[in-house]
């Protein structure tokens, strides 16, 4: 088995973690995961893929489902099978339809003069 | 080729079950339960109690090892910890310190 920076690393369908996963890198969850993630890099939750944690990274593509609150400090994708739960802030957000979502968006942004 | 790959850069400290093949190449605290075979490569620390039905290890290793067919160390291993597996196989330049529970035949 080759290792590569590029390699990602991935929580198979079969998997089940409780506790906490950090780290830098890219990471797929299509498994289950329960407690905290804290990653650098890149998020990505495949639809059939259970994580029940606070989730912090830089980016973040949700085709399965959280319940949680979630903190990307780059963009959040939630796409259209996705389902969460919990609060969302980051930078740049896309929602597709067909998405759930129950929770707040936070998002840094600039308002001009006279509003709010 | 295993499903599951916790790659080199990733810590993860809790409990791993599962019913599918795991790859460690980064460090695991805890426990790790499968029904499957786990491979600890050669960057991989694991600290943690491990039951599994086969175990192979080229990396390092802190904990006690319960295999249901087979473990096997591989050459520059680390493993500290106890193993009770039907079968174990330990290659040279490994290096080992614990006890060795083997179930003999009936």
């Amino acid at each position: 088995m080759h290792e590569s920076p590029n390699t990602p690393c991935i929580i198979g369908e079969g998997i089940q973690i409780r506790g906490t996963l950090s780290g830098s890198g890219d990471l797929i969850v299509r498994g289950r995961v329960e407690g905290q993630i804290a990653l650098q890099d890149h998020l990505t939750v495949d639809n059939g893929g259970v994580v029940v944690a606070d989730v912090a990274s830089r980016s973040l593509r949700i085709s399965g489902s959280i319940s949680g609150n979630v903190e990307a400090s780059d963009s959040v994708v939630v796409a259209a099978e996705a389902v969460v739960e919990g609060d969302i802030t980051t930078h740049e957000l896309q929602i597709d339809e067909g998405a759930t979502l129950h929770g707040r968006l936070n998002m840094d942004l600039e308002l001009p003069d006279g509003i709010m | 080729m295993a499903n599951t790959v916790i790659g080199s850069s990733i810590v993860i400290d809790g409990e791993i079950t599962g019913d599918e093949d795991l790859v460690v190449q980064g460090t695991v605290k805890g426990r790790i339960a499968l029904k499957e075979s786990l491979f600890v490569e050669a960057s991989g620390v694991v600290e943690a109690d491990i039951d599994a039905q086969n175990v192979d290890v080229s990396g390092r290793v802190t904990g006690n090892i319960t295999a249901s067919d087979k473990v096997e160390f591989k050459s520059d291993c680390k493993v500290v910890g106890n193993v009770e597996s039907e079968r174990l196989l330990i290659a040279d330049g490994s290096g080992f310190k614990g006890n060795v529970k083997m179930e003999m035949g009936a």
